[in-house]
């Protein structure tokens, strides 16, 4: 007899052993397989599942309940961009501002497309001049990258911006520029209004705000600038008219005693 | 005995009291009373070379903790609005000592608000304090306090005390004997309700100064309302409650008030934060109050009673897009060199703090955006705060402590940081890095007064907390050269209330208004600093309210003078 004589029970046991191996690894794959290809039917599942949810929870306008499905939808698909934007958004919804920078910012960061992505960028501008924060928002602008296409946007945030950091006189020029594209623009106009009366140019601040105020007389905040301009014009009578259509659209907006009206997002949630 | 009471607090709520909610986990509440003391991280030993303040409060052995009852856990409104602090020199040695409000506690079933003991502490020089609270007669706890205001109500030279509390507040004379009486009740003053804060001036021109009290809400525990903030038990804001009218007391000059705030006209507000001063330059005192969530009101001075109340006329009611602000603290001052009094106020979040300049004729224009201090102020809630020139350039910087309300707020901290603007020829820039330790590190600021504790010519800061050791700043950079002044009256008020003091200083006009109330719940140095270009002799010149001009010439630099009304060359 050889070594290799396959009667040899040794050399058989050993074949037995080999292929009882190969046997079970090729069950253990296959069991991976299965499960693996059964989770990502579950999970694309779950991911149909969810969007369907966020769809039906903005039909409702229940947005605390969309943000919950999104934000469960990222724990299954956590680079999917479309989805932290989407997040993003519901947050900005909810007066959520920190949050919606987050969200806004894992957008960029997971990759959007080139429109969204502008738009993301200006969205995050626009909360970080709400939030007071300049420098972020400053740098946000200035983030290398493609030039923004909605040049238009840009210059009416560039002019926020520079109104905020107090410098009025630079911010004219921005919004003049984004005027040309966007033509009379009735919230542009009023905003070059107030930048106007921050620069003591009180005649021409009346006529832009004048424009804002005929084009959306329910807009108190234009007849309350006017007021301003006027008074500062010297011209009492008309000073006291609009400050009257403020005090009439400020009581309807809040009620009669404007000393009482909510105007904090954060206020006092009764049980 | 302080100690005692929160202890006992503790274990009656253990037993009986409004209780924790189960998702607030805040260090406060799971610490015995007391325990949360001023920040230990490693920002706190961090000084830089260029830091404007030092924190000197551990070696002027004051450890003094305004306490708001937070530990009783009933989440009342009345735990948001904390303490103030006066810088008197009581027993008028020449220096300021300091007086601190204490608070109270809130507990039992049902829930009961009572009073802690205020703190007075003597300034025994070089920064270094001594507790005479008991001795001075402040070892009885009043009511619930918030703010404290300092006049010489009965002119007798030395400075009284009036502390502003849920309950009945307190008018303290000091009996010139390092002691204090409470003579609230022979005085005739009611001052019953939520008095928050507290300005003196001469309304109808007698020389006895009058007494304004801002009032905040009609609250009490039986009227509370339960409020979730993010799913967890929470203070309610102010608009869950009404507002109610302030207080004016006319001093009869014999040691008593009569009540007059109805022939006044007061109107309904949510005050807090109240400042007296000739704001439209008539020669009468006016009261600026900043309310909380709705317009700020203005009363200007008449020769009879009723004030005309002129806010929204004259542009200082709201924010510049004409929306009430959530208004805490107060001040004014000329920020922009033009010899008018300007107003500022620290608001509430997501608002910017209020900048309003004068014109000098009674009107004013928003000027936060155009002095660079838009947006600074958007994720703080500002309190306590100042107007002053700290770094001795003879432009008005700004200080402000931060701190929120709720105990669990969505989008900032309950500890946030205290702010520091430097004024550059009316342009703001935000130095608060640059401010010290203290900025560096978290607080829940509430009350904050300015003045000179050690009397080297530089601004100092105090700063009450929530639950936590106020703090003692000193500035490092005093000036090389400075004057300072002291107006007392003699046909005015003796603390000559409504006055402006200038001189003439780098080309330049210098105006500082002698004005009572000011800051949020608190007390500065009523002395007038200013700092000088050299140590050249100066001529300050006084318009006493109402009552004419002085020059009172040739003042050597480097020296306190006091000013008396009369004795000055009249122009």
């Amino acid at each position: 007899m050889t070594a290799t004589d396959s009667s040899n029970p040794k050399t058989t046991n050993a074949r037995l052993r080999v292929l009882w191996t190969l046997v079970g690894v090729l069950v253990i794959g296959a069991i991976a397989t299965v499960y693996e290809w059964t989770s990502r039917s579950r999970t694309a599942a779950q991911v149909v599942e969810l969007e369907s949810l966020v769809a039906l929870h903005r039909e409702r306008h229940d947005g605390p309940a969309a943000i919950e499905a999104i934000n469960e939808l990222l724990i299954l698909r956590p680079k999917a961009s479309r989805w932290w934007y989407q997040l993003a958004v519901e947050y900005e919804r909810a007066d959520q501002q920190t949050s919606a920078t987050t969200a806004y910012r894992r957008a960029l960061q997971h990759g959007l497309p080139t429109t969204a992505a502008e738009d993301a960028r200006l969205r995050l501008v626009e909360l970080f001049i709400l939030m007071g924060d300049a420098a972020a928002a400053r740098s946000e602008l200035e983030k290398p990258g493609p030039m923004f296409r909605q040049t238009a946007r840009l210059n009416v945030q560039l002019a926020r911006l520079l109104r905020m950091e107090g410098k009025p006189a630079e911010a004219l020029p921005m919004l003049e520029a984004a005027l040309v594209e966007l033509g009379p623009m009735p919230q542009a106009i009023g905003l070059r209004g107030m930048l106007h009366l921050d620069l003591g140019q009180y005649e021409l601040a009346a006529a832009d705000l004048e424009f804002l105020s005929q084009a959306q007389p329910n807009d108190e905040v234009a007849h309350f600038k006017l007021a301003e301009a006027y008074r500062h014009l010297g011209q009492p009578d008309r000073a006291r008219l609009h400050r009257e259509q403020y005090v009439r659209l400020h009581e309807q907006n809040y009620g009669s005693d404007a000393s009482s009206q909510p105007l904090d997002a954060t206020s006092a949630q009764a049980q | 005995m302080r100690i005692a009471a929160l202890t006992f607090t503790l274990v009656v709520n253990c037993v009986c009291g409004c209780g924790k909610h189960p998702g607030d986990t805040s260090p406060e509440l799971l610490s015995p009373a007391g325990a949360l003391t001023k920040d230990t991280d490693e920002l706190a030993n961090d000084v830089r070379q260029n830091d404007w303040f030092e924190d000197v409060t551990e070696k002027s052995g004051i450890n003094f903790q305004y306490r708001n009852g937070r530990e009783g856990a009933c989440h009342f409104i009345l735990e948001s609005l904390g303490g103030g602090v006066a810088m008197v020199d009581y027993d008028r040695d020449g220096d300021l000592d300091l007086f601190f409000t204490g608070g109270g506690v809130i507990g039992g079933s049902p829930p009961a608000v009572t009073g802690l003991p205020s703190g007075l502490f003597r300034n025994d020089g070089n920064l270094r304090f001594v507790d005479v609270s008991e001795e001075a007669g402040f070892q009885h706890a009043g009511d619930y306090s918030h703010g404290v205001s300092v006049v010489d109500f009965d002119q007798d030279g030395f400075p009284d005390l009036f502390v502003c509390c849920y309950g009945q507040s307190r008018l303290y004379r000091n009996t010139r004997d390092e002691r204090f009486q409470d003579v609230t009740g022979q005085a005739g003053l009611s001052a019953r309700g939520w008095n928050t804060a507290a300005a003196w001036g001469d309304i109808d021109a007698d020389g006895w100064p009058d007494l304004y009290v801002a009032r905040y809400l009609d609250w009490s525990p039986e009227k509370d309302r339960p409020c979730l903030k993010n799913g967890i038990r929470d203070l309610c804001g102010p608009r869950s409650y009404g507002g109610v009218i302030d207080c004016l007391y006319r001093n009869q000059g014999n040691g008593t008030f009569e009540d007059i705030s109805q022939q006044a006209g007061l109107i309904p507000g949510n005050g807090l934060g109240v400042v007296a001063a000739d704001l439209n330059n008539d020669g009468r005192i006016d009261f600026y109050t900043a309310n909380d969530e709705s317009n700020n009101h203005l009363y200007l001075g008449n020769p009879e009673l009723p004030l005309t109340e002129a806010a929204l006329i004259s542009g200082v009611a709201t924010n510049e897009y004409g929306m009430p602000d959530g208004s805490m603290g107060v001040d004014v001052g000329d920020v922009n060199g033009d010899g008018n009094p300007d107003l500022w106020t620290t608001n509430f979040e997501r608002e910017d703090n209020g900048l309003y300049c004068s014109d000098g004729n009674g009107l004013f224009r928003s000027a936060t955006l155009t002095s660079g201090l838009a947006g600074h102020s958007r994720l703080q809630v500002g309190f306590g705060t100042a107007l002053a020139d700290f770094d001795g350039d003879g432009w008005l910087d700004i200080f402000v402590t931060n701190g929120h309300v709720f105990y669990h707020g969505r989008e900032s901290a309950y500890r946030q940081q205290a702010q520091l603007f430097r004024n550059d020829a009316g342009r703001f820039e935000n130095v608060s890095a640059a401010g010290g330790t203290y900025f560096r590190s978290d607080h829940v600021g509430r009350g904050a007064a300015i003045g000179d504790l050690d009397n080297d010519g530089a601004l100092d800061l105090v700063v009450v907390h929530q639950n936590e050791s106020v703090s003692i700043l000193r500035n490092r950079t005093p000036p090389k050269h400075f004057v300072r002044v002291r107006l007392q009256g003699t046909q005015s008020d003796r603390d000559a209330i409504g006055a402006v003091a200038s001189i003439r200083s780098s080309g330049r006009t210098l105006m500082r208004w002698v004005r009572s109330g000011a800051g949020y719940f608190s007390h500065s140095d009523q002395r007038i600093l200013f700092a000088v270009d050299d140590d050249a002799p100066v001529d300050v010149t006084v318009d006493w309210l109402g009552r004419g001009r002085e020059v009172f010439g040739n003042l050597k630099v480097g020296e306190t003078h006091e000013l008396v009304e009369g004795r000055g060359k009249s122009e």
